[in-house]
């Protein structure tokens, strides 16, 4: 009897233990909640359309449906954004955040501001890969790269500011390719568009996805890439392969790794990991979604899901350079 | 072309596009009123809901909602002295002294009737630009941006109050306020500029909790202590009267609010300058209509010319506002650029397309600033004698909600509850300005214009040498701003003469 | 005031001289103006109120002007209280947070500054805080931080 006994009250003991799963099967993390998606940047801007497009297809693969809300936190190119989240924010899985791709470069620079470590985010992924290139106007002689370097007058690129990649991409270019260039910097890259089309500039280096409008207008041409490829500028020549010497080659590596990363999305430290599972797993799914393929089209944005694996793949590889190569970089590259 | 003028209009008419039209004209009546929110802000609010819609709805309802936002916008600033937008400070200035005196009537009259028209102009002017759009923008390079902005600069000389004291103070002012807005991260360099180890500032202060600090604050404090009613002690029968007062005068000084609207429109097409300068390069426009020395020294204290000019140019620059927008997908100033996050929103893509393919969308556009101007412009008409009586509700009511309106308007821009301290501090300012007598349309004119100055200025060197000072335009326009900076030392000069010669009639 | 300025102008030089020549070139040569122009300024004014030739019109700035119908002492006393009340609320906000420190702010200066009847102080209040809660909570959604006093409750464990 007492034998059964033991038996009964293991078999209760087990369903007991058993009981707190069979709620959470029953009950979604996410039923009857709210998604808050943080933009670290002001509104209108690419980082804006991309949270807002994932804010419209994420509930569909989130179990429990959460309705998903994008709100703002502009202010030192994310990093205001960046700090609120690694210091302030709760890691609940409610709240994650869209923070700006040179995020690791800040942090190795040792900016000013900076008061998170990017390696201890809970990342989410990437949900686009945005590819860095050089255009040129189109009714500009030159059509390669080395009819660029050829020039006999040196070339008048737009550039927003040296933190931004329309200036650090040909910087690097012209101090270990020797491009001649003359960097114009304007109030914003819109007016470096108009500049553009007044013949005041030659052309501008940018994401891609930024310029594809341009492109297919017939505005511009893309001469030059960064290392990370989207698809449609497969062909051009990438600025690592071009330079012999060891220490460029390294820089332009570490200034191309963020793009692999191009739209970070990242949760509070220590969110809870079931959260952060199912996250991972509605990002990876939403960029297969054919609506919302068909709506990233229409805005001529590329979604294509990285892996968290690999996004902390590009952090630590920034994090983890040499001080004298950050030395060297820190020369260059601002942010 | 013609076609698609009325085929635009026709797109408006329809039930559906009407009907969101009118809802974006209440939306942005309130957007307007209060202060802080801005129609940039509320742009981005409405956003996730034109997801559903198709570009023949969506449109009226963006542009009902901001084309009207500066109309109302004139409202707050001339009842309470408080700007309902950052583009309608400029009406505060003469419009808010004419409330205390009891005339809010005739103010809101004057600036109602002076949108319209400006709105009406604005709309025109983008109807008929468009076929020259593309050469007339590409016109104007860095040189002469920078050019430009220093025109808008020398207004500072225009608003700065009479006299060599008041020249002085008033150049102080601007370099003040141009002082400030240099701080943030350089774009020659990135070097961080007077940040103090803040995050907060690294982008620069934003002008909304400036503004509304600078302005607003001290007319609280000032109403707090005169413990009486905005409108002080007048009786209530004159306020209704002032309205057709107002009105009159709009088309009694009908060539300057013309004037003044064609100031605004070429302001707003050129992308960067927007509405902060066109209504204060329009407010010294007005001013040089003073005929002698004594009538300028009436702006300020409540000249209804004062009112008409920048009323006619806040509006005016929206419609030309979407020309580069639309034209060439170049934002002309904040809320366009977020405009454009809707074009992409609708699968449409600004630029040349727009031009032709869609031209018909394009006149639509245009019909509904007009539209929903007339339409806002009748409703409040009708309510005028309302609003006009909130003057002379008892000072101690209206401070708390006014206060909070200012508090909320100034948070909401960045969402960050430094804006408050920013509100505060800034407030603190322009109490201290006003005690001493520095004027503060310079300070904001030198805040808004300077690090653009700066940024144009470096452009336009480094790409052109030292060559760009000698282009032809640059001289045009370097020729203008020296005329609008000496013209009341002229005026004073030809007055002299005029009244020494007794015997001449 | 004026000399307020002029020292700003010469923090603002002598920062700037730090930095590579394009950023410090505006900042240098406003600065150097302001400087130049409120030494002017200052020493005008010494001038005029140490009895030297005293200028007739005065001269107004084009802008609005404190009102002056009031006695100097009452607008003194008033102006602080004002700015009292003014940082007094920018400090409910920060610990109660805008939801609760909004209609407690209106609540407060209608009944202690305004002396107003409990009638009409309660219907502000109310309609201020619906008008706040319907259009930035629950229309537009707004983001709002949580006053300080709310976070230290719920650091100490009252409060969900």
């Amino acid at each position: 009897m007492k034998r059964w006994g033991w038996v009964f009250a293991g078999v209760l003991f087990l369903d007991v233990l058993c009981f707190p799963f069979t709620i959470q099967a029953a009950a979604p993390f996410y039923e009857g909640k709210t998604l808050k998606i943080i933009v670290g940047h002001g509104a209108g801007g690419g980082y804006d359309r991309m949270a807002r497009l994932m804010a419209k297809y994420l509930p569909k693969y989130i179990p429990g449906k959460p309705v998903a809300l994008v709100e703002f936190v502009p202010g030192a190119s994310g990093l205001i954004a960046a700090n609120q989240i690694y210091n302030i924010t709760k890691p609940d899985g409610l709240t994650i955040v869209t923070v700006d791709r040179g995020l690791p470069i800040a942090q190795l620079l040792k900016a000013e501001g900076v008061r998170f470590d990017a390696a201890k985010f809970s990342w989410i992924g990437s949900a686009a890969v945005e590819a860095t290139v050089l255009c040129i106007r189109s009714d500009l002689p030159y059509k390669t790269f080395e009819d660029l370097l050829r020039a006999k007058e040196p070339l008048h690129l737009g550039s927003v500011g040296p933190a931004n990649t329309s200036h650090q991409f040909p910087i690097l270019l012209k101090e270990f390719l020797g491009l001649k260039i003359n960097l114009v910097i304007y109030p914003a890259s819109a007016e470096s568009m108009l500049a553009i089309e007044r013949k005041e500039a030659d052309g501008r280096a940018g994401s891609y996805s930024s310029l594809k409008p341009f492109i297919e207008r017939g505005l511009v041409r893309p001469v030059i890439r960064g290392r990370v490829v989207e698809s449609g500028i497969e062909n051009l020549p990438v600025d690592e392969d071009l330079t012999k010497d060891l220490k460029g080659k390294a820089i332009m590596a570490m200034r191309s790794a963020g793009d692999l990363m191009g739209r970070p999305f990242v949760a509070p430290p220590g969110s809870p990991p079931e959260a952060m599972a199912i996250l991972r797993e509605a990002f990876s799914k939403v960029a297969k979604d054919p609506e919302l393929r068909q709506e990233a089209e229409k805005f001529m944005m590329t979604v294509e899901y990285v892996p968290a694996e690999e996004c902390l793949k590009v952090v630590n590889f920034v994090l983890s350079q040499p001080d004298d190569i950050a030395r060297e970089f820190s020369k260059y590259i601002k942010f | 072309m013609w076609d698609a003028f009325i085929g635009g209009l026709l797109i408006n008419l329809q039930f559906n596009s009407f009907l969101y039209m009118l809802v974006g004209c209440a939306i942005g009546f309130w957007v307007g009123i209060l202060p802080g929110l801005g129609g940039g802000t509320t742009l981005a609010l409405m956003l996730p809901f034109i997801y559903k819609m198709s570009p023949e709805e969506a449109f009226p309802f963006l542009l009902g909602m901001h084309s009207v936002v500066a109309t109302t916008g004139d409202i707050t600033s001339v009842l309470f002295g408080i700007p309902g937008e950052a583009t309608t400070v400029a009406t505060i200035v003469d419009g808010y002294p004419l409330a205390k005196k009891g005339e809010a009537g005739r103010a809101l009259g004057a600036v109602l009737m002076s949108s319209l028209v400006g709105a009406l102009f604005g709309a025109s002017f983008l109807a008929f630009t468009i076929p020259i759009v593309r050469p007339l923008v590409l016109a104007f390079g860095s040189p002469e941006m920078f050019m430009l902005i220093i025109l808008g600069l020398t207004c500072i000389s225009t608003l700065s109050g009479h006299g060599k004291r008041g020249l002085m103070l008033g150049l102080m002012s601007g370099a003040f306020g141009f002082m400030i807005s240099l701080v943030g991260q350089d774009r020659q360099a990135g070097v961080l500029r007077f940040t103090f180890g803040q995050l907060y500032l690294w982008n620069g202060l934003s002008i909304i909790p400036v503004m509304v600090g600078l302005f607003a604050i001290p007319e609280i404090v000032d109403l707090a202590v005169r413990g009486t009613a905005i409108a002080g002690n007048v009786q209530l029968g004159k306020l209704g009267k002032g309205v057709r007062e107002g009105i009159k005068d709009t088309f009694r000084h009908f060539w300057l609010t013309v004037r003044c609207s064609i100031i605004g429109s070429l302001i707003g097409i050129l992308p960067g300058l927007g509405g902060g300068v066109a209504q204060w390069v329009s407010y010294a426009h007005a001013t040089q209509s003073a005929k002698t020395e004594e009538e300028r020294a009436n702006f300020g204290k409540g000249d209804i010319r004062g009112v008409l000019g920048p009323g006619a140019a806040n509006n005016s620059k929206e419609g030309a506002g979407l020309i580069p927008t639309v034209a060439f997908g170049i934002p002309a100033g904040s809320g366009m650029a977020i405009l454009m996050g809707a074009f992409f929103l609708l699968g449409l893509v600004p630029g040349p397309d727009m031009l032709t393919k869609h031209l018909k969308l394009t006149y639509s556009m245009v019909w509904t600033i007009a539209i929903s101007n007339v339409i806002i412009v009748a409703v409040c008409l009708l309510f005028i004698n309302r609003l006009a009586k909130l003057t002379t509700i008892r000072g101690n009511l209206m401070i708390p909600i006014v206060l909070l309106l200012c508090f909320i308007g100034a948070y909401t821009s960045n969402n960050d509850i430094a804006d408050l301290i920013v509100l505060m501090v800034f407030g603190g300012i322009g109490y201290f300005m006003v005690k001493y007598r520095f004027p503060r349309p310079p300070f904001i004119l030198g805040f808004i214009l300077g690090k653009l100055a700066e940024t144009y200025l470096y452009s336009s060197a480094t790409r052109y040498g030292a060559a760009w000072l000698l282009r032809p335009k640059v001289l045009i326009i370097l020729a203008i701003a020296v005329a609008f900076a000496v013209y009341p030392f002229i005026q004073k000069r030809f007055r002299k003469e005029v009244l020494s010669e007794p015997d001449k009639i | 005031m004026t000399l307020c300025f002029a020292l700003i102008s010469i923090g603002v030089i002598v920062q700037s001289l730090r930095w590579p020549f394009k950023t410090a070139l505006f900042p240098v040569i406003i600065g150097s103006c302001a400087l130049i122009l409120s030494i002017v300024e200052f020493s005008m004014s010494l001038y005029e109120t140490t009895g030297g030739r005293t200028k007739k019109k005065k001269q107004d700035a084009m802008d609005f002007k404190l009102s002056e119908g009031v006695d100097p002492a009452v607008a003194r006393l008033r102006t602080w209280t004002a700015f009292g009340w003014i940082i007094g609320f920018f400090f409910l906000i920060v610990l109660f947070s805008f939801n609760i420190g909004i209609p407690l702010f209106v609540l407060l200066y209608l009944k202690l500054h305004g002396k107003e009847k409990w009638l009409i102080s309660i219907l502000m209040t109310v309609g201020a805080w619906i008008f706040f809660w319907g259009l930035f909570i629950w229309l537009l959604d707004t983001p709002m931080p949580q006053g300080w006093l709310i976070r230290g409750l719920h650091a100490i464990g009252i409060g969900s």
